[in-house]
């Protein structure tokens, strides 16, 4: 019950997100909230890899061991990392359509399958402390890669944006005024955000007949691969973690 | 810790997270304004919304939902004909009481006169127009006119804020705004087109002094030419018929000597003066009134087509005077350029 409690948690969270951020600078603490579970999850991680890292490379008493030894050093870097790869899926959130939303609930419950799954493959294999890490991390990677391929094809299918113009400059420009939000910060982020994604949809269009080499084409699909898994990656891991918490011992 | 203990606090945590989700929900949704009036009376819309006001707005003027449709424009074209039909009725009404005095005795020494003094043009117009009060029956026409369209203007006004106001969400406070914005109101329409209100109501060439002017400025210009060829023609029979008069009347008169025959004889011509005037007038009545008739009725009939038409022309320039006005509210009401510094 309170894994199901936990992924609506999460997903009440994100559609709060999505009805509140171009409104008022507020939304940002649905934002700070998802960005700190996803801290605290590859926290975590990180900090049970720091010990290799420092001693499988460095000598113990060298300056580069103790730093990596240092819990701080970990926790920053999993802040950075839930920052970006949380501010990609809480940029993206709103774009998806109301489909792709509802997908993404579907999905929530196949992560739970990937979850037990590796819970049953994990159980014999490794130590108690790291196994919990290991299933996070597996069924977070599995659900982003399928969720990708999925992406990958209803980006194939799906209706050419109205704003895709020959010129990228005006591609750009009209990319950009299609979103707007009243805190000035968010206003920055989603319009820099809405025209990347502009970007990517003018080089697998437009590209092509633009530049001579089919290397645009490529590049953008690339990118869009390596975007899109970013943010299906976030929000796995996102909810992994809230799963975990209301399994755990602790409550987040 | 206790499991109990746990899942006490996981759920705590659960419920506290929902209420401040809805409560931060519900400060978005109520308190947060989508539209604001600055001091000046501007309307102000939220950023958010620029990219959805500018698709919404787009649409309307694409699909030039901000111009009056054609029912309002035929309902507004029906009633300036029924308006300025009614108040001509009563000046056709006169036409056979001009025609009358036209053809009577004193009537024609009266325009004759009237014609000498240079009051042909009075005489035809206090007739025609002054007696059925013909100018405040238009006035009150086109007053009329006025409020019906203005009526209708903001029925189509109230229609695009309804329309615009569903498109964005608005709420009824914020509709309110925007009706307000729109300046919807009869008052507010009558204070930004003062010069145009007066035209249509009546005031200004179209109407006023100048209607009527044209039509009586016709008939006596008709009456006088008639008037000369009358004379014409009387004077023939007068040349014909005097010398006899007076023979006759110095025949009568001759049972006194000298004074009597020559009282006698104009007396006689004086008769046969006057019983010719009947006689050619009454001729002229016989063969030429429904004519004249006619004349006067198609005199009065250009006038008023030529009313309608003015006024007309008047309320299509009124109507693109709102329309070019409430379009180019809306477009300055988009956020991009509202956020620039006055």
């Amino acid at each position: 019950m309170r894994v199901f409690a936990a992924i609506f948690l999460a997903l009440a969270l994100l559609w709060v997100w999505q009805a509140t951020y171009a409104r008022t600078c507020l939304g940002l603490i649905p934002a700070l909230g998802l960005i700190l579970v996803l801290s605290q999850s590859l926290r975590s991680s990180l900090l049970r890899r720091r010990i290799c890292l420092a001693q499988c490379w460095f000598q113990s008493d060298s300056l580069p061991a103790r730093i990596l030894r240092g819990r701080w050093l970990a926790t920053l870097r999993a802040f950075w990392i839930a920052l970006f790869a949380g501010g990609f899926l809480l940029l993206q959130f709103p774009l998806w359509s109301p489909a792709m939303q509802l997908a993404l609930v579907g999905d929530s419950l196949l992560l739970l399958l990937w979850i037990v799954f590796f819970r049953n493959l994990a159980k014999h294999w490794f130590h108690a402390e790291s196994r919990t890490l290991l299933i996070q991390s597996w069924a977070a990677w599995s659900n982003s890669l399928m969720m990708t391929g999925a992406s990958l094809v209803l980006q194939l299918y799906s209706p050419i944006p109205t704003y895709l113009r020959a010129s990228l400059r005006a591609t750009l420009e009209i990319a950009g005024q299609q979103v707007a939000a009243n805190c000035s910060m968010l206003d920055l982020l989603i319009r820099i955000y809405a025209q990347k994604e502009a970007l990517f949809w003018w080089l697998m269009v437009q590209g092509s007949a633009q530049l001579p080499l089919p290397l645009a084409r490529w590049s953008a699909w690339l990118l869009f691969l390596l975007s899109g898994t970013l943010v299906f990656w976030a929000y796995s891991r996102f909810l992994v973690q809230m799963i975990f918490s209301a399994q755990s011992s602790d409550a987040p | 810790m206790h499991p109990n203990t746990q899942k006490n606090r996981f759920w705590s945590f659960f419920w506290l997270s929902l209420a401040l989700f809805f409560a931060l929900y519900l400060y978005a949704e109520l308190r947060v304004e989508k539209l604001h009036l600055d001091a000046q009376g501007r309307l102000h819309l939220a950023p958010y919304l620029s990219p959805r006001w500018d698709q919404v707005i787009t649409e309307l003027l694409e699909r030039q939902h901000l111009q009056l449709d054609s029912v309002s424009r035929a309902e507004i074209a029906a009633q300036i004909e029924r308006e300025i039909d009614g108040a001509f009725s009563p000046v056709y009404q006169q036409i056979p009481k001009l025609a009358d005095l036209h053809y009577s005795l004193i009537g024609e020494y009266a325009e004759l006169s009237a014609a000498a003094l240079g009051q042909l043009q009075d005489r035809i117009g206090r007739i025609l127009f002054q007696e059925v009060d013909f100018q405040p029956r238009l006035q009150e026409a086109m007053q009329r006119i006025f409020v019906h369209s203005s009526a209708q203007v903001e029925q189509a006004l109230g229609q695009l804020g309804q329309q615009i106001g569903a498109r964005m969400h608005f709420d009824a406070a914020e509709m309110h705004l925007l009706a307000t914005a729109l300046q919807l109101s009869q008052k507010t329409l009558e204070a930004r087109f003062a010069s145009f209100s007066l035209e249509l109501r009546g005031a200004g060439a179209a109407g006023g002094a100048a209607a009527g002017a044209l039509v009586v400025k016709a008939i006596a210009k008709e009456l006088g030419g008639k008037l000369a060829g009358k004379a014409a023609i009387k004077a023939g029979a007068k040349a014909a018929s005097l010398g006899s008069g007076a023979a006759l009347g110095a025949a009568a008169g001759s049972f006194v000597p000298g004074l009597g025959t020559a009282l006698g004889g104009i007396l006689g011509a004086a008769l046969v003066w006057v019983a010719t005037d009947k006689a050619v007038i009454e001729v002229d009545e016989y063969w030429n009134r429904e004519a004249f008739e006619a004349e006067i009725r198609t005199l009065v009939d250009e006038e008023k087509r030529r009313i309608k038409e003015q006024l007309q022309q008047a309320y299509d320039r009124y109507l693109a005077q709102i329309d070019a006005e409430t379009r180019a509210m809306l477009e300055k009401m988009r956020p991009l350029d509202l956020l620039k510094p006055p």
